[in-house]
């Protein structure tokens, strides 16, 4: 691991910048700014709980202490996804635990082909945050279009339409859920956009070049397994 | 022996008494009386895609069951009232023509512009009823089941009968009724 030195003085600045713009929201949306505190709080103590997970795995150095920090972030996906979605948790269990399952193992399985073991926690970390993405907007699309198109569906199996084709259409409307904010991320030009990865890959000390590379293999991996998991999830979702 | 879908003391959910009818070939019946929720149910209980409380459905003396569905939905052309997403949802677009015509089972219908424009215009009733109408009827299926049709289609419809199909429709319009071969009073 490459260490960072950070300046106090540099930090302390921050600080301040950042009290002097949460100030702005306290003069002038009061309920906005509570929810900022709000969000930095949670989004510190995440990273520091995620850090420390990693950093217990970088230091025993161990194959089975990089599966534990894999099978704990499955589990703290599958969790929030469930959350997110509490209403129908017994309903998409069995498609969340499927997708996440064989999503990480699809996406995460093939880029650690391509990679060395020591980008095994920052690639799996990247295709789990895709993949939960991914499975919210797949399964709450695919069970909204199937809650508002009963008549439609009605009307195609009534007239010919198998039970398959009279999905179909909720299907394609989920399908697209799934691919379209990562399309919408990749379409845009990356001056504006630059990838918070590429960025920590050169702030890892990782050559340009690399990065590059990585990079596209990793958008390539993080596709195949958001599309194979909204598969897997449609498939084992109850109707 | 003429062809012939039977409801014997069927009763439906939301509905107070069973329903009894026989619906023979070449004849009109139209279910009336009662809630039109209850009617619409009983149509779809026909296709197997309501359950029923009691009662059984039958064609041709086999009953309607997880065997015989398929069966028996191949033998069926169903006409909604309308076709609008639950909720009024704008964003749900309903299968359209073309769509009925790539399943699987329709593609050996026989369909073009022309033959379902002049079907449509045969029906007489507005766009919208009319092609929903048409659509079902160049499905060419021996058993047709329209909910609440329009009712300057109800000679058409009596035809579509007297050519040779069961007609089973839901309505309460007096035009239909009085061409109805069957009245069941809910």
């Amino acid at each position: 691991m490459i260490g960072i030195d950070i300046s106090f003085w540099g930090v302390a600045l921050l600080v301040v910048l950042l009290l002097a713009s949460v100030g702005i929201f306290k003069l002038t949306d009061h309920r906005e700014m509570m929810r900022v505190l709000k969000v930095f709080g949670l989004m510190t103590g995440q990273v520091m709980v995620i850090g420390l997970g990693v950093w217990l795995a970088y230091k025993t150095g161990a194959w089975w202490a990089d599966l534990l920090w894999l099978v704990l972030m499955l589990v703290l996906a599958g969790a929030w996804i469930l959350f997110v979605m509490r209403k129908q948790w017994k309903q998409i269990l069995l498609s969340v635990v499927a997708a996440l399952a064989t999503g990480t193992l699809v996406g995460g399985g093939t880029m650690m082909l391509c990679l060395s073991g020591r980008f095994f926690i920052p690639v799996m970390g990247m295709i789990i945050a895709h993949l939960v993405v991914s499975i919210i907007g797949t399964l709450q699309t695919y069970q909204r279009s199937l809650m508002h198109t009963e008549t439609h569906r009605q009307y195609m199996l009534a007239n010919g339409a198998s039970l398959l084709e009279s999905l179909m259409p909720s299907v394609r409307r989920a399908l697209r859920a799934t691919v379209q904010p990562q399309l919408r991320t990749m379409a845009q030009p990356l001056l504006v956009t630059m990838p918070l990865l590429f960025i920590g890959m050169l702030l890892g000390g990782v050559s340009p070049a690399t990065a590059v590379i990585v990079m596209i293999l990793l958008m390539m991996a993080a596709f195949v397994s958001t599309v194979v998991a909204a598969i897997i999830a449609l498939y084992c979702f109850k109707r | 022996m003429k062809s012939m879908l039977e409801l014997n003391d069927v009763l439906v959910e939301g509905a107070s008494k069973t329903v009894s009818m026989l619906a023979k070939e070449r004849e009109m019946t139209c279910l009336t009386g009662g809630s039109v929720e209850v009617r619409s149910h009983l149509l779809l209980a026909m296709l197997g895609l309501k359950t029923v409380k009691s009662g059984f459905i039958s064609i041709d003396g086999e009953p309607l069951n997880k065997q015989t569905v398929k069966a028996f939905r191949k033998m069926m052309a169903y006409v909604p009232n309308e076709l609008v997403a639950d909720g009024e949802v704008v964003v749900y677009e309903p299968p359209t023509v073309q769509d009925v015509f790539e399943w699987k089972e329709n593609r050996d219908a026989a369909i073009s512009n022309g033959l379902l424009e002049e079907e449509i215009k045969r029906t007489m009733a507005p766009r919208d009823k009319a092609q929903l109408l048409a659509v079902a009827v160049l499905r060419k299926r021996p058993i047709l089941l329209v909910d609440q049709p329009h009712a300057l289609s109800a000679d058409y419809l009596h035809r579509l009968a007297q050519n040779g199909l069961i007609v089973i429709v839901n309505s309460d319009d007096a035009e239909i009724l009085r061409v109805s071969d069957e009245v069941i009073e809910l």
